[in-house]
């Protein structure tokens, strides 16, 4: 019995010693990123994803890419190569699990990969810069105008717009189409915060629900005006208090923010 | 009186004493095939209907996803939001714990059960309750499944010379899932804000229909080994074959069983299914009372413990499961208990 019990106790240590990653086999050297994917690609019905790209794990084991029905996108997606579209799916994969580029970026990048990222930033940044100012133009307002409508409506309509326009943008790589998955990820995290602040707005802005503002027109700017305009103070409040605190208010504004620094840091 | 009821006590622990110790499947990585045990007669062997005369099993199983995933968030605080009654501290909250849910995954699972076995004869009801997540990189979406397990079987054991048995067994298994759609965090608000909004959710049936037989072979000094086709629908296409070799061994109040085993290895293609199909698992038993077992699973380790008292079992297991688009790129922690009557 103490032959048989050495062993049992000697893999019970190895077991729990192998917890850091659970997979034993990685352990041994296999490497699930580097694994090719059955990938097919699915267009997206209208108003059926609010994503540009997002990915379904299929029960038969393929990888079922699903993209938005963009010209650009479809183009893209058609000419990239086999080894083009693994890599997206991979990196959409990661994003969708871990929600920002840390461990993307900080794996092995050949020259061509870094240079394609510094033009990537430099786009992203630029739409970041746009929604940052946007999202400061509606607090900004809030604040210092209190219930000056027209303010704020011009900011949340530029927000929106903007939200519109990624959808538009005609990406000419691969790391665009990442970029845009990225801003829009961020975009949402923002609508996802505003209307966490919302619930503590009484009244019939609770009726609007996140599928009657994701399908096109059902929640209008005139809509969310109207109540904002009924609850400002409230609203000013709660934003700001949210804001200085928010963390605590969406999963995947805290990702964005530790992108820029990665990625500042990765190509320093 | 009392005196009586001290010896009616006694008897039950002798007779306790004197079971085997049934153990949870996932604990021990699944490799339960060669067990010999009715607890594992209609979900691993169909053969382990003829496993005792008369059996009844009672379980009610609990199986949390995602344990570390959860604990890693800001926990205690966490459920201070959701007990607080805020609207906003609830959603924050709930936003918080599902951070680490991404895609499909599973989040809560419960189980309850009632099978017997009666001479080579057998029926179970199980019914499941599941709560999945769904999406990833935009606003978490999640659905309710639910599912009732109708299972009837039948066995046969013939006990040869030398030590030899031979058991087969057929199990028909009848599913009936429903799957609620899709909600994402504004149902959970409206729901917050106003329940009765939240029942118009839809329902998604889906009815399934299939065998498993199941072969078992007790070999001369503790070995045996099993040979199970499962799944094997109105095509016959979806089957898949397990068979695994295990050995059993005693010493005093102590109990060892090994097993090593492949799932599915008719589906093998490569190296990564083979990964997938492996599975190997001890367990230690002290008395019939407790025993600990640990396990490798499509190479993800797993622990579990297991203590019987009188008819009554607590059982506990510590488990991955993999959920990436590889395998091996989003492995999950699940902590199963399981609470049961069993007689046999």
């Amino acid at each position: 019995m103490r032959k048989t019990a050495i062993p049992l106790i000697l893999s019970i240590i190895v077991l729990f010693a192998s917890c850091g990653d659970p997979n034993i086999y990685s352990h041994m050297g296999y490497d699930p990123a580097g694994r090719p994917l059955p990938v097919e690609t699915v267009r997206a019905g209208k108003g059926e994803d609010f994503n540009l790209l997002s990915l379904i794990s299929g029960y038969d084991g393929n990888i079922r890419l699903i993209y938005k029905e963009v010209d650009g996108n479809y183009d893209l997606l058609r000419s990239l190569s086999e080894e083009g579209r693994i890599r997206l799916v991979q990196t959409v994969d990661y994003l969708s699990r871990y929600g920002d580029l840390s461990s993307y970026l900080a794996g092995p990048l050949d020259d061509d990969t870094l240079d394609a990222c510094k033009d990537t930033i430099a786009f992203v940044n630029s739409i970041i810069d746009g929604i940052e100012g946007n999202v400061t133009k509606i607090l900004d307002g809030l604040e210092e105008t209190g219930m000056d409508v027209a303010v704020v409506r011009q900011a949340i309509d530029s927000l929106f717009e903007e939200f519109g326009a990624l959808n538009r943008l005609d990406p000419e790589t691969v790391e665009d189409l990442i970029s845009i998955q990225l801003v829009e990820d961020t975009l949402v995290s923002c609508i996802e915060m505003f209307y966490i602040i919302l619930l503590d707005i009484p009244g019939d802005i609770a009726e609007y629900t996140w599928n009657q503002f994701s399908s096109d027109g059902a929640w209008t700017t005139d809509d969310m005006l109207s109540s904002i305009s009924r609850n400002a103070g409230r609203l000013v409040q709660t934003l700001l208090d949210a804001i200085a605190d928010i963390d605590q208010v969406s999963s995947r504004i805290p990702s964005f923010v530790s992108l820029d620094e990665i990625v500042d840091e990765v190509l320093q | 009186m009392r005196r009586s009821a001290a010896c009616i006590l006694i008897l039950l622990l002798t007779c306790s004493l004197l079971a085997g110790t049934g153990i949870t499947a996932q604990g021990r990585g699944q490799a339960v095939l060669t067990d010999d045990s009715v607890r594992h007669a209609f979900t691993h062997n169909p053969a382990f209907i003829t496993s005792s005369d008369f059996s009844l099993h009672i379980p009610i199983q609990t199986r949390v996803h995602n344990v570390t995933g959860i604990l890693g968030s800001d926990f205690t605080g966490n459920i201070k939001g959701i007990m607080s009654g805020d609207a906003r501290r609830m959603a924050t909250s709930i936003l918080d714990i599902l951070r680490s849910f991404n895609g499909r995954m599973d989040l809560l699972e419960v189980e309850e059960g009632l099978s017997f076995t009666l001479k080579g004869l057998g029926a179970g009801v199980f019914l499941r309750q599941k709560a999945v997540t769904y999406d990833g990189s935009l606003g978490m979406r999640f659905a309710l499944e639910m599912e009732a397990e109708l299972d009837w079987g039948l066995g046969w054991r013939w006990d040869l010379d030398n030590g030899y048995t031979i058991a087969a067994g057929l199990v028909n298994r009848t599913r009936i899932g429903l799957r609620t759609s899709l909600v994402g965090v504004d149902t959970v608000v409206d729901f917050l804000l106003d329940p009765p909004s939240a029942l118009d959710i839809s329902l998604e049936e889906d009815i399934a229909n299939s065998f498993d037989i199941g072969t078992y072979f007790c070999l001369p000094y503790g070995f045996s080994t099993s040979f199970v086709v499962r799944d094997i629908g109105p095509d016959g296409n979806t089957a898949t074959i397990d068979t695994a070799f295990g050995w059993k061994g005693s010493l005093s109040i102590l109990s060892l069983s090994l097993e090593a085993g492949l799932k599915g290895w008719s589906s093998i293609r490569d190296e990564v299914d083979l990964m997938k199909s492996l599975d190997a698992g001890l367990s230690l038993g002290i008395t019939s009372l407790l025993s600990i077992s640990a396990g490798i699973d499509g190479g993800y380790p797993s622990f579990g413990i297991d203590l019987e008292l009188l008819c009554f079992a607590i059982s506990a297991a510590w488990y991955w499961q993999d959920y990436g688009v590889v395998y091996g790129l989003a492995p999950r922690d699940v902590l199963s208990i399981e609470i049961a009557l069993l007689i046999d």
